[in-house]
């Protein structure tokens, strides 16, 4: 799957989802870059990378559009390069991680899910 | 208690925005495989062949781990002397070489139908320090005791001008419908399955 620029990371990787029919899926892979990267953070208070362009170098998780049936899922992690080459980690915030150029991403879907 | 809302910035880009935002290939069956890449060749010489063996010509896979002797990435800022939102800087050599903690790539074909490897990673430098970027897969070379990569064939990418952003970039394919005749769709790009093709 490819996410243009502007879409958001999670809320992109959800839509390609729905749009494959998978109601649950795994994210095998993805690269590319964001704007701007938002990361879960202490006391719901979110982590802010500022870009452009934030690379992301490895994503990993899970992709739940059915989360009333088989409980919530383990959300979507990353680990990301700053505009100066450092590396940073976490939980990405859905809504807060907007795409730069491109994100190119591989999803798996579950079949089935054992609560 | 809610989470804060945090406003998120856009990027404008040079040209008209793609009708279609989110772009899929499917993949019916996943195949993968686990191979060592030998040391000595380019981190793009070594996947070529890699994915060759399996007959394959589109796919991604990551880097597990081993170690590189020559290691280089970029990292793209904004540049005002540029119609692009950003633009990729000269690449930046880690001295002694890295080890890779993890790297993620896609493989397809670029526009002239030659094999082409984007691949990300996070490296680690002699001294323990994490570097991360855009790798630089014809400057990178494989050292000693080689890489070792997991291979993900059947579904990948073909490269593609993009109108909107200004530069070549890699849409997904499946490997089960490579043999599909190719249309040229213009800035819209079929999903589902279909290979996603256009521009010119």
């Amino acid at each position: 799957m490819r996410l243009g620029p502007n879409e958001d990371l999670i809320e992109g990787l959800d839509q390609a989802a729905a749009q494959l029919g998978f109601r649950r899926a795994l994210v095998r892979s993805g690269l590319g870059s964001l704007t701007d990267a938002t990361f879960e953070g202490e006391a719901g208070t979110p982590r802010r990378l500022h870009g452009p362009a934030i690379e992301i170098l490895a994503i990993s998780g899970e992709i739940a559009l059915d989360d009333d049936q088989a409980g919530p899922s383990a959300g979507v992690s990353g680990l990301v390069g700053d505009t100066t080459g450092a590396v940073w980690s976490g939980r990405f915030v859905s809504g807060q991680n907007p795409v730069c150029i491109t994100v190119e991403a591989v999803l798996e879907e579950i079949l089935a899910v054992k609560t | 208690m809610s989470a804060p809302v945090v406003a998120t910035r856009r990027v404008l880009h040079p040209g008209h925005a793609r009708a279609e935002r989110v772009v899929t290939a499917v993949g019916p069956r996943a195949r993968r495989a686990l191979v060592w890449l030998g040391e000595g060749q380019t981190l793009k010489a070594a996947l070529v062949e890699a994915f060759a063996v399996f007959g394959a010509h589109f796919g991604a896979f990551h880097l597990l781990g081993g170690r590189l002797c020559v290691a280089a990435y970029h990292t793209a800022v904004p540049d005002d002397g540029s119609a692009r939102a950003v633009e990729y800087g000269a690449p930046t050599e880690i001295a002694g070489g890295a080890t890779i903690l993890r790297a993620t790539g896609s493989f397809g074909n670029d526009l002239s139908g030659a094999p082409l490897i984007h691949v990300h990673g996070g490296l680690s430098d002699r001294l323990g320090c994490t570097h991360g970027g855009h790798m630089n897969p014809d400057l990178c070379v494989i050292g000693s005791g080689g890489v070792r990569a997991i291979l993900m064939l059947t579904v990948g990418f073909a490269q593609v001008v993009d109108r909107e952003t200004h530069f070549s970039l890699f849409f997904p394919v499946s490997e089960a419908l490579r043999d599909e005749p190719v249309e040229d769709f213009g800035d819209h790009h079929r999903s589902r399955g279909e290979r996603a093709v256009g521009a010119e």
